[in-house]
């Protein structure tokens, strides 16, 4: 009868390095609390979670919300013994693992583009709204304004009025909005794109790649 | 001949410039006034006839997550209200119409913590200005709401941080704060020219190899040390020095990697307005393990110390101790508790050094209070120059702390622990709002809460106290007395900061309404009953009924 009782204390192996993963990535701070009790996350603790449902958003997040998608931080092995700590934290059964879609491979090209590129290119729906195409020969100008500001430019669209411009004065682009009337010359500009690292460009590459 | 009128125009100015420091037909800043003081110089409602306030309007964002923390802004007539999700509306101040919105486009992935609120905008030269959650800044023009320019600060995935305060502008320049401090990043403020968008300066928090207090920081720990910027600062236009408080240090707890005393987390930093050079410090916690930010507002005030009148700088710090400055040097003048249930430090000394730190070891649980959450949350005190007092709230609470060592991946969470809400020891958790002198720290009157009270405090010259509760009640407190003389359901709880101003002579008293954040969040550990409290994001504005012509 002890023996059994003890078996029935110690947790499953996924369960434990299931609890030591969220305790570092889950818990802290302001986001889902100690063993799940809420915080400025829902609570995770004592409620009925679909199974399939936790593992989706723990690998995708949830959109334009604080809580982030895990594919690219966890292994689809530490994901799933996230899940199972979470089901334990419900008393729920663990069954097997049901892991039927399988995980996308992390994409280091992703980051790269998003840390360097998408502040003035888009590309997969990633990067600034207007942004600049990858491809090459992307006209850039040099525009003058009325109160004689000049600056080296990407016309982003023009209409009813108004210019659209990247202003690339600096490495941050500003997306301006002008009066089309407020330019009084759009030149040749001597702007030049910054160096590109081969491997990151590689890297890159293969995420543009991907389906 | 144009030196004269110059001079003989800025005579005239100045008398205005220094009177600023009260509010009165418009709210021009977050914070009320550069100094920061939430005060409305308007007394048509007063403790007399409070008890007739009633709605006039309201607004809805129709966006309820995060619920309303924002403070709005009210120039001729016109408000300027932003919400979650980097909403802005411009609405009719009189009668509540809508004149223009901007919903910023923010990207599908956030993925960081601090969001999805926003806490205002500001406004000045025909342009409203505001942080975005993907860290951006945009401009917009004032009149149409079409955006003028849109930069991004720095790669969201990159820093793990972005901008839910509401930017300062002081001249030609725009100045915001970010967040990040429980991220492993590097913090700043940043300044950019209204006009352009393009950088004018940023001031690093964390002193870079060969800058002085680079030594306070072991190894590389100086690269991912938090120390984030995240609320809205205040300015001193006859020292030109702008004010910001500098958030705690990364990982929070975890304080074994980052040795010494990591400068300038946990300080209020003054900076030259137009380099952004700084001018002086104050560290407050020097090498914090409790993620206790000294990111809250800087209140100036001219007020006599020991029968010399000093030019002060109060700051509530999120340990629950006020502390007070000399805004022209940094010179610490004292520090007084607001919390009840302090027992991370035994004191502060004379000097302003903490006594009896009681810090938590690594893998051991340990009581600390206040909590995370702060003997006081972010929302803002006010300060009348009819009482002289300082209005604040503090909250009651406790929590287990368990450190755990962290290596740091670049933006990504940076916490180093973990933490659970604990009742105080004498049981009774809760919240009050008091009345203070803030040069002796002494209590002049207590209003007790059942909840923590997050919501900022309006202070009127009609002697009034506004604030509201996590149950949905927006009231008006005596401000000499502390006396309740006026409530009102607002159906959601209060998260933002109440203003008050005129149009046409009509003094109109505005809260916003929205329950959420991440304090509110906490708040189901220790009262289960709040995790059912309704989110909202509705501004209710109230007057006086009109009389009768």
């Amino acid at each position: 009868m002890i023996w059994l009782a003890l078996l029935a204390l110690q947790l499953p192996p996924s369960v434990e390095q299931g609890s030591k993963l969220f305790a570092k990535s889950c818990a802290t701070g302001y986001c889902h609390g100690a063993e799940g009790a809420a915080a400025r996350g829902p609570r995770l603790k004592d409620r009925q979670f679909e199974r399939a449902y936790l593992a989706r958003v723990t690998r995708e997040g949830i959109p334009r919300s604080a809580m982030p998608a895990w594919k690219d931080r966890f292994s689809p092995a530490e994901i799933e013994a996230v899940v199972d700590y979470i089901v334990h934290l419900n008393g729920g059964q663990l069954g097997a693992p049901t892991r039927s879609e399988a995980a996308p491979a992390a994409a280091p090209g992703l980051k790269l583009f998003q840390t360097k590129c998408a502040g003035c290119h888009r590309a997969k729906s990633v990067g600034l709204a207007g942004g600049a195409s990858l491809a090459k020969g992307q006209m850039v100008r040099q525009l003058t304004l009325k109160d004689g500001e000049t600056f080296p430019a990407y016309l982003v669209s023009e209409g009813q009025g108004l210019t659209v411009v990247l202003d690339l004065t600096e490495a941050a682009p500003i997306r301006r909005s002008l009066e089309t009337a407020e330019i009084v010359s759009r030149g040749p500009a001597k702007w030049q794109h910054s160096a590109v690292d081969p491997a990151d460009s590689a890297q890159i590459q293969a995420w543009l790649m991907l389906p | 001949m144009l030196m004269n009128a110059m001079s003989k125009f800025l005579l005239l100015l100045l008398p205005q410039l220094l009177l600023a420091q009260s509010t009165n037909a418009n709210w021009p800043h977050y914070g009320g006034s550069y100094q920061f003081w939430r005060h409305s110089a308007l007394t048509q409602v007063n403790r007399t006839n409070v008890a007739q306030l009633t709605p006039v309007w309201a607004f809805q964002t129709g966006m309820n997550e995060g619920g309303l923390q924002s403070t709005p802004i009210v120039i001729d007539g016109v408000m300027y209200l932003s919400s979650s999700g980097n909403r802005v509306f411009a609405i009719d101040a009189a009668t509540g119409r809508e004149i223009w919105h901007y919903f910023y486009q923010n990207p599908k992935e956030i993925g960081v913590i601090y969001s999805p609120w926003n806490r205002g905008v500001a406004v000045d030269q025909g342009r409203v200005f505001m942080g975005t959650l993907d860290n951006h800044m945009v401009a917009l023009d004032a009149k149409s709401g079409r955006e003028l320019w849109n930069v991004e600060v720095e790669p969201l995935a990159k820093c793990g941080c972005n901008i839910t305060g509401a930017p300062l502008v002081v001249k030609d320049k725009v100045i915001a704060g970010v967040t990040g401090g429980d991220s492993a990043h590097r913090g700043y403020l940043n300044a950019f020219h209204v006009k352009t968008g393009r950088l004018a300066w940023r001031f690093e928090t964390i002193p870079g190899p060969g800058e002085p207090g680079h030594e306070t920081w072991s190894g590389d720990s100086w690269k991912f040390g938090g120390g984030a910027t995240w609320m809205t600062g205040s300015y001193d236009p006859e020292l030109n020095q702008v004010y910001w408080a500098v958030g705690n240090p990364a990982a929070d707890f975890y304080g074994d990697s980052r040795q010494g005393k990591n400068l300038y987390t946990d300080s209020i930093v003054a900076l030259d307005a137009d380099t952004g050079k700084l001018k002086w410090h104050h560290q407050q916690i020097p090498h914090d393990v409790w993620d206790w930010d000294t990111a809250y507002e800087a209140v100036l005030v001219d007020l006599p110390v020991k029968g010399r009148l000093r030019k002060l700088l109060i700051n509530v710090n999120k340990g629950g101790y006020t502390f007070v400055v000399d805004r022209t040097n940094g010179e610490f003048i004292t520090a007084w508790p607001v919390a009840r249930n302090i027992n991370w430090v035994k004191g502060i000394d004379e000097s302003g050094t903490l006594i009896g730190r009681n810090e938590p070891k690594v893998g051991v649980p340990t009581t600390i209070c206040p909590s995370i959450g702060g003997g006081r949350s972010w929302n803002h005190a006010a300060y009348s120059p009819k009482t002289k007092w300082f209005y604040t709230t503090a909250i009651e609470w406790c929590q287990t702390v368990t450190v755990q060592s962290e290596e740091p991946k670049e933006g990504q969470n940076f916490f180093g622990g973990v933490f659970s809400l604990k009742t105080t020891p004498d049981g009774k958790p809760g919240g009050h709002l008091d009345a203070y002198d803030p040069v002796t720290g002494q209590k002049k009157w207590t209003y007790e809460s059942k909840y923590p009270l997050l919501a900022s405090v309006l202070a009127t010259a009609g002697d009034l106290i506004f604030t509201g509760d996590p149950e949905g009640h927006f009231f008006a407190l005596d401000a000499e007395t502390g006396k309740k003389l006026w409530s009102f359901p607002t159906g959601s709880g209060h998260r933002g900061s109440s203003i008050s101003y005129s149009v046409n002579g009509r003094q109109y008293i505005a809260t916003p309404s929205g329950w959420g954040s991440a304090v509110a969040g906490l708040m189901g550990q220790l009262w289960p009953e709040a995790e059912q409290f309704r989110n909202g994001s509705t501004l209710f504005v109230f007057a006086l009924p009109e009389t009768k012509k």
